[in-house]
This record gives structure tokens, C-alpha cells and sequence, in this order.
């Protein structure tokens, strides 16, 4: 005779209706978010998780400080994303209730909050994107679902792709885009950047990770 | 200049374009479909492949009077190990079935190339009764992208259709295995072999299409009328509408209709790959000036104001602060983790929190995690170098590298802090246990409401209890009890299912402690568990930064009566164990405990577990006591295996919770121990260098 206990006794069973400060946050908790999240979907509304509150978040927004709005079409996200934090060359930008953008001048280096964020990178400098360098080298870093960091380094090459028209709040502007195209052994992927014609960067699109897809941000 | 960001729109833009740019280029690899006996190959017959590493396959199949559920465990890249429980109908004369358990083992020893095929050996059920008793030597190779064909020679079951003189010249012995459970040495790649083999086609990503050829005649089962075997061929279907999923229909043996379906897990793959916990609060980095400072103006914040504000902010990331010594240039914090499965997330995730409460002239930063309200081990980090790697490349093996290590410094200076929640916590959920391969009632499911409580004294000095109250199934009577010669220490548990219900499962007051440096210490007094109670005292020595432990477990308990009241029966025994744990490379865990058992039985018990660093643990153990294999009765000696999963690879979202389970006998009395809650090695282990270092990549996560 063989028992199977502990295996069940915190099951789906348990999850649903176990209450009481010793089952907090635990699987019961963790399923009725799911569950939540579910008809959320069903209903067509966006669901966000609760979250801890962001204790110093509010303390570290600047009033009325920069705001860069960025888009992440997989995640049907698109938003504004306030500075949050700098530190050296890299700006830490953020949007409750717990997503953060890390760029260093224009280039994406981080994320957080996202899933399989990008978890650090070694971005070139925009003016070898300008410079059609073809010896571009970026590494890009991720978490795996083993908790391991995991590195790619790949060589990239960068191309003006022509002229485009962007339209930016409801303003068209000339502009002319470059591509940064980028391959290793494991990932071919392609980085945008649109330039006004007084040379300042107006968009890019640049990939978070290849579940995520890319950021497009302004 | 760096070219600034100007202008704000909420862009909506196509994903098509974006996603198909960011494309994993994978290798051409064949994913094997699953076999009868719920493992990687044909439809009866093995293939030389294996599956995934880490895949665990739990496959069940029916066809003719055959019904098996198998759990396989790629434990290696050319390893896996599968553990069945079958039932075969009409197999004695009287039409009664027989419900066996059975292991495999299979060994991928050649990895295929453009010419060699890949080939592996194996071993079906090579222990016990033998029901499935054969082994193999297999290849298989793609001969083009879509069509892979295998072909191998089998002994034993499969080598019983038209068979041929053994090539080593060696007779199969009659399978002696007395009350089953030892491994048939004298039987392996004995007696007549038999050639097998089939083909499968990949008609689509996620259809295959299978015929084979069955060295297994099913001599038995055509002999008693359980089944008819007409032909050897078998052939059919395998298709997988998810990853994760697959189901398989054939026609076999000229005669039977077969059926299979395969859940697959892989703890390597999360669905949701590393988490979707929320970002970090950014680290605030101090101007020179700010680090240059050699002190704070207590006027103006002082150590009480300080204390009480870390700790409240610190229970944004989950974590209680217990107890906190501040000085102008230091900080040291002993904290309840009570969110992240990763020590090291909780650890990163604090210190940045820190970056930003605690006053410029504080550098450096000392974490000292808590558990069983004692610390296990102390992280120091300066808060220069929090500040120069965050966001950088690399970040994770840097700030590894210079942070510190150690054993828990003590409570010298240190300012305890009362909990702000109530001492006392208490839950109710519903339990579902189900008992498995009694004889009487292979499957027997119960549900019940479970009560616990737990009310802190201190920290490290608490009493806990749980109750339960069976609602639906459960036992009704009392169920088959084998006799034995051995004292009644765990053969008579049904017993506590028929007239404990309900019950008091547990009630004790525990203590930890630490007595010196590297050592840990807990005494637990009351109801243990179920069928003991007692006083169980134990000592560990364990260094932060080994992979050894060493630790000495006494108990006196006695059995409890069977209405799980508080009163006790006649039976009492001390018992034991020397342990040494060892956290081995490549993944593994090891585990020895030598010493005195339930029954007084003297042995020792080995613990072998494959661990992946995301919490995932596989893995099994067997118990030699001094009690002989007829004094022991079914299965020779007591031997399990057991798995546990973490919650957080199940919902993305962090928890600490996990689920586990073992399957083992526990209608046994040889090689029995007490089950005490929270024994030390496993409380404290995952506050140590070993864990941490496995899940570094979550420091800054």
C-alpha cells in the first residue's frame, strides 16, 4: 500500500478554497490570480496581477520629470514610462505596477517585470549604428528557466535603409531609418533606428528577447 | 551628444514583423514519441533515442488485458529511468488480475551521426517479480528527415518470438525473486534472443505514423486466454496536439485495440521561462560627496526611526525583518524570506530596496536570512559595488564574486524587533490523499478538511498542530494487513485511517538554535506525526560555503493510539541516525543515513536526487536493515522515490511553496523512521552557498 499525500493535500483542491494566514500566498493564492487573470481574458480586459506596493516607487518618480513612451506589441503593451533612477550612463525608466525599462543613452540594456526580460546587454554606441559599422558586437542576456544567466554574443552590421515618414503625435516627420542586423548561432535579429534630419533619433525598435519581440520606443 | 528622446504618442505597431525578426534558429532534433510502456519509442518495442533531459513522462496504455501507468525520468541526456504500475487481467488460472510495479533502465551509450545510428541497452523491469522481465540493445537512425527506423535485439519477454540460441552462449535461470523487489542479476541478457524492430514516419510536426515488429510473443497471456496474439506486427498512430501532450491509437497483435496518453513535463522549461514577478526598485546611487560621508545626523533620522521604516518597507519584498544593528558606516539584518523561491533574488531585490532607505554613509551591507527563526548564513555586499554593476553585463557573476560569504555573526549588538503580525497563524484547506497498490483497492482517493495552527513564542520556539476530518472516501474498512515477525511500527497505519477519523495528526512545541559556529540545533516534543509521538533531538554541522553536512538525529518516541486522541499504545523504541549529506556536481544530491530504525532495526538508508537549480528535485532512496527480505515481506526492503516541485515554476508568479510527494510502502516495518516536520538539513539549506550559487541569476532580477 502506497500513499500519496503531501502531493495532494496542497492541490488544486486545496488552492481553490484554502484560507487563513498560514495559507497566504501560497498555491491557493497563486491559482485564484490565475483563475482572475482567465476570465479577465474571457471578458477581454487587461489583468494585472496585485502587486507589493512599490513602497519607494513614489518616492523615486520625479514630478514632472522626462517621460519616454515606449510599445511592446507582444504584450499589447504601450504606455508612457516615467524616469525612474540614473546611474552613470544608464536611466531606469518605469510604469506602475512594476515594469522597468534600462537604457543607456538610447540603446535598451534591461528590462524587468516582463517575463523573459532582458536581463543585460552590451549595446554599441549609436553612432556606429550611424556609422554603418559592420563589426557592431552586442551581447544580450537572459534568464532561463533553469535560473541561469544566459549570454549571447553576436556581430552585427548596420545599413541605412532609406527614408521614412514617421508620424509622431499627429506630426509627420522626414526622417531616415537604419537597420542593425544581428546574428549568432542561436538568434538572427534586426534593430531599427529612425533619424530626423537634424540627426536626432526619433524612434527605435530594438528586441527585448525573442518571446517578448522588440520595443518600440520614442 | 547623445540624441535625446523628444517627442511622446502611444504607438500600436504590428507584432508580425517584430516577432518573426527575433528567431531562435533551432537544431534539427527528433523528438521521440512514447511507447506502450510510457517511454521513448515504438509502439511495444523500445527505440534507441531518449527524450529530453529532465523529461519526466507519466504515459498511461491499455490494450488486450494490459494497463500500465508509467512514470519516466530522463535523468541525464542518455540516462532515464522509468517506475510502472500495471495491472494485467485474467493472469493467474482463477481470472484473477496481478497488479505488479516495475523498473526500467535505459542507456543511450552512442549518439547518432551522418553514418552510425544511435544505439542504446536496456533493462525492462529488473527488479522483483519480472512480469515485463527483458532487455535490449537497440539502434535507430533517421534515413531521411521525416522517417527513422530502428531495429535491435531483445532477450527474456523480448526475446520469446522466435527466438534463437543465446550469442553468448548463456542460459536464463528461472526467476527466483522470493518476495520480490531485488535486482535479477542472474537474469540479464540471458536465455533466447529475438530481433525487433519498426519504422516511424513523421507524417506531420505533430504526427507519426509507427509499425513495428514485437519480439514479445506474450506467451503467458495467450496461454490463459487474456489475450490473442495473432501476428507480431503492431502499427498506428502518435499524435501530439501540444507540446506537452500526446495520445496514441494502434492495432496490435492481429487482435487488440491499444491505447496510450503521455503528459510531459520538463523542469527545464517553465511555460512561463524565468518569472513574471514586478521590476526591482531601481538602486539609488549616491554622488561622491554622499559617499564620502562618515556618518548620519541621528537628530534628524535616528536608529529607532530607521529600524521601523526598513522594516515596514522591506515587507514590499516580502521579507520580515527580525532583528537589525545599524552603525555609520554598517548595517546588519536578519530577515524572514518569505516570497522568493531564490534566496538570491530576495537578497538582490532587499539590498537595492536598502540603496534607497538606508543613509549615504552606510557601505557596506550585511544580510543574515532566517529560518526556523534562527540565521543560516550572513551575505555582505557594499553598496558601492550594488551601485556601479546594476544594469551592467555580467552583473550577476560580478556582484557574486565580491560579495561575501559567512556563517550568521551571532546576536551580539543586535536590536530584535517584535513581528508586527500576530503570533498566532491558522489555516484550513481541504486535503486529497489517495492510497495506491493495495491490493484491494488499487486506487483509493479520500477528501477531507485539514486544520493547522502555529503560535510563535519566539522565533525559533513555536507550537504547531494540524487536524483532519476525512469527508469523502477514506478508509471504510480496514484493508489487507501482510503478517509479519517484526514489531507493528507501520504495518497497522491502516488502522489510524479507520479510527482516527478525526484526528490529531500533529501538536508539538519545537525549538531551534544555534549552539556554535557552523552548527544548528532543534529539539521537537509532542504528537510527531500520525502514528508517533515522542521528543526527536537533533545537531547539524554545516559550513556556509560546504557542500557537507554532518548531522546526529536521537528519538524516543511512542506509538500513538489509533483514534489519533492523545493517548499512547504499549510500543516504544529509540531510534536514530549519523547523516551526511553531500551536494554533488552535475546536479546531484546525496544523502546517507546510518543508524537505528522504527523496529530496531539497524541499517542504513541511501538518498540519491537529481536537483535542478530552478527547485526541481527527482530522485529516490532505498533502506538495508538488519531485517532480512522474508522478515520484511513484499518488495524485500523499503525503497521509494519521490519528486517535488516548485510553485513558482508552475504560475510565474514568486512563492516559496512547493509541491512534493513521495511514493513508497508504507504498510512496512523494516527500515521505518519517525517523520518529524522541518528537520534541520532541508530548513537551513537553501540559506547556504551551494543553493544560492545555483540560482545566482535571480540576484538582479
Amino acid at each position: 500500500m502506497i500513499r500519496l499525500t503531501k502531493l495532494f493535500a496542497f492541490g488544486a483542491l486545496a488552492a481553490m478554497t484554502a484560507c487563513g494566514p498560514l495559507n497566504e500566498g501560497g498555491f491557493g493564492a497563486a491559482l485564484g490570480e490565475l483563475a482572475q487573470a482567465r476570465v479577465a481574458a474571457i471578458r477581454g480586459q487587461d489583468y494585472t496581477p496585485p502587486q507589493p506596493e512599490p513602497a519607494l516607487a513614489v518616492v523615486l518618480l520625479p514630478q514632472g520629470g522626462e517621460r519616454r513612451v515606449a510599445s511592446i506589441p507582444s504584450r499589447g503593451l504601450a504606455s508612457f514610462f516615467t524616469l525612474a533612477a540614473t546611474n552613470g550612463d544608464r536611466t531606469t525608466w518605469t510604469i506602475a505596477p512594476g515594469y522597468s525599462l534600462i537604457f543607456k543613452g538610447p540603446m535598451l540594456v534591461g528590462t524587468r517585470g516582463f517575463g523573459d526580460d532582458l536581463m543585460g546587454a552590451v549595446a554599441p554606441d549609436i553612432r556606429q549604428i550611424r556609422g554603418q559599422s559592420q563589426s557592431i558586437q552586442r551581447r544580450i542576456e537572459f534568464l532561463d528557466g533553469n535560473d541561469q544567466i544566459v549570454r549571447y554574443d553576436l556581430t552585427c552590421a548596420a545599413r541605412e535603409s532609406g527614408p521614412e515618414q514617421l508620424n509622431l503625435q499627429g506630426t509627420v516627420v522626414a526622417t531616415t531609418a537604419w537597420v542593425e542586423s544581428c546574428a549568432s548561432p542561436e538568434f538572427v535579429f534586426e534593430n531599427k533606428y529612425w533619424f530626423d534630419r537634424a540627426g536626432t533619433l526619433r524612434q527605435s525598435k530594438q528586441l527585448i528577447s525573442p518571446s517578448l519581440g522588440h520595443l518600440l520606443a520614442q | 551628444m547623445t540624441p535625446r528622446l523628444k517627442r511622446f504618442r502611444a504607438l500600436i505597431a504590428g507584432t508580425a514583423a517584430t516577432a518573426a525578426l527575433a528567431t531562435a534558429v533551432p537544431a534539427q532534433e527528433w523528438t521521440p514519441t512514447i511507447n506502450m510502456f510510457g517511454a521513448p519509442g515504438l509502439i511495444d518495442m523500445p527505440t534507441a533515442e531518449g527524450a529530453a533531459e529532465a523529461q519526466i513522462t507519466t504515459g498511461g496504455s491499455y490494450f488486450g488485458n494490459q494497463a500500465r501507468l508509467t512514470y519516466t525520468f530522463q535523468v541525464l541526456a542518455r540516462v532515464s529511468g522509468s517506475f510502472r504500475y500495471s495491472r494485467v487481467g485474467e493472469y493467474f488460472a482463477d481470472g484473477d488480475p496481478i497488479f505488479d510495479r516495475s523498473f526500467d533502465f535505459h542507456f543511450r551509450f552512442l549518439d547518432e551521426t551522418d553514418y552510425l545510428p544511435a544505439m542504446a541497452v536496456g533493462l525492462r523491469d529488473f527488479m522483483g517479480t519480472g512480469l515485463y522481465s527483458s532487455e535490449y540493445l537497440v539502434a535507430s537512425k533517421n534515413v531521411t528527415d521525416d522517417l527513422r527506423v530502428t531495429a535491435g535485439l531483445g532477450f527474456g519477454r523480448m526475446g520469446s518470438r522466435s527466438g534463437f540460441a543465446n550469442p553468448f552462449g548463456l542460459d536464463r535461470p528461472v526467476n527466483e525473486f522470493g518476495n520480490g523487489g531485488i535486482p535479477s542479476w542472474d537474469q540479464y541478457f540471458r536465455g533466447d534472443a529475438a530481433v525487433f524492430g519498426g519504422i516511424e514516419w513523421r507524417a506531420r510536426d505533430d504526427l507519426s505514423l509507427k509499425l513495428e515488429y514485437s519480439s514479445d510473443a506474450y506467451v503467458r497471456e495467450d496461454a490463459t486466454g487474456g489475450m490473442e496474439i495473432n501476428s507480431p506486427f503492431n502499427f498506428g498512430v502518435a499524435y501530439r496536439p501540444r507540446e506537452n501532450v500526446e495520445i496514441g491509437g494502434y492495432y496490435m497483435y492481429g487482435s487488440e485495440i491499444g491505447v496510450t496518453g503521455s503528459l510531459i513535463v520538463n523542469p527545464l522549461n517553465p511555460s512561463l521561462t524565468s518569472g513574471s514577478e514586478p521590476a526591482p526598485v531601481p538602486v539609488s546611487v549616491r554622488t561622491a560627496d554622499m559617499r564620502a560621508a562618515q556618518s548620519w545626523d541621528r537628530a534628524i533620522l535616528s536608529d529607532d526611526t530607521l529600524r521601523t521604516a526598513t522594516t515596514q518597507v522591506l515587507r514590499s519584498e516580502g521579507a520580515e525583518v527580525l532583528g537589525m544593528v545599524i552603525s555609520d558606516r554598517a548595517v546588519r539584518i536578519q530577515y524572514e524570506n518569505n516570497r522568493y523561491r531564490a534566496e538570491a533574488e530576495s537578497i538582490g531585490r532587499i539590498a537595492r530596496v536598502l540603496t534607497n532607505t538606508l543613509p549615504p554613509s552606510v557601505e557596506l551591507i550585511t544580510l543574515e536570512p532566517i529560518r526556523e527563526g534562527i540565521p543560516v548564513s550572513a551575505i555582505t555586499l557594499r553598496r558601492s559595488d550594488l551601485e556601479a554593476l546594476e544594469n551592467t553585463a555580467g552583473a550577476d557573476r560580478a556582484i557574486y564574486d565580491r560579495a561575501q560569504f559567512s556563517d550568521a555573526a551571532g546576536d551580539s549588538g543586535l536590536a530584535r524587533l517584535p513581528a508586527d503580525e500576530d503570533r498566532f497563524k491558522w489555516g484550513i484547506s481541504p486535503y486529497f490523499e489517495i492510497t495506491v497498490f493495495d491490493a484491494d483497492a488499487p486506487i483509493d482517493p479520500e477528501i477531507g478538511v485539514e486544520l493547522s495552527a502555529r503560535y510563535d513564542i519566539r522565533p525559533n520556539l513555536y507550537i504547531a498542530g494540524s487536524a483532519r476530518k476525512s469527508v469523502i472516501g477514506g478508509a471504510g474498512e480496514l484493508g489487507y494487513i501482510a503478517p509479519s515477525t517484526l514489531p507493528a511500527v507501520r504495518r497497522n497505519g491502516a488502522y489510524y485511517n479507520l479510527l482516527g477519523d478525526p484526528g490529531l495528526d500533529t501538536l508539538y512545541v519545537a525549538s531551534y538554535g544555534r549552539p556554535a559556529e557552523n552548527v544548528y540545533s532543534r529539539i521537537t516534543a509532542g504528537y510527531l506525526e500520525r502514528m508517533y509521538g515522542g521528543i526527536s533531538a537533533e545537531v547539524l554541522w554545516k559550513p556556509v560555503d560546504s557542500p557537507l553536512a554532518l548531522g546526529a538525529e536521537v528519538n524516543y518516541v511512542r506509538q500513538r493510539n489509533y483514534d489519533l486522541g492523545f493517548g499512547f499504545r504499549d510500543y516504544s523504541t529509540t531510534t536514530g541516525h549519523i547523516s551526511a549529506y553531500y551536494d554533488m556536481p552535475w546536479g546531484f544530491h546525496s544523502q546517507v543515513d546510518v543508524g537505528r530504525y522504527l523496529a530496531g532495526d539497524w541499517g542504513a538508508t541511501f538518498s540519491l536526487d537529481r536537483e535542478f537549480e530552478n527547485g526541481w528535485r527527482v530522485g529516490g532512496y532505498f533502506t538495508l536493515t538488519d531485517v532480512s527480505a522474508e522478515e520484511f515481506g513484499e518488495g524485500s526492503f523499503d525503497k521509494g522515490i519521490r519528486f517535488s516541485m516548485p510553485l513558482d515554476w508552475v504560475f510565474g508568479e514568486p512563492t516559496r511553496r512547493t509541491l512534493s510527494t513521495d511514493l513508497n510502502s508504507l504498510g512496512r516495518d523494516g527500515g521505518a523512521r519517525v517523520d518529524v516536520e522541518n528537520r534541520l538539513y532541508e530548513s537551513i539549506r537553501d540559506g547556504h552557498i551551494a543553493d544560492f550559487s545555483d540560482s545566482w541569476g535571480r540576484f538582479w532580477r
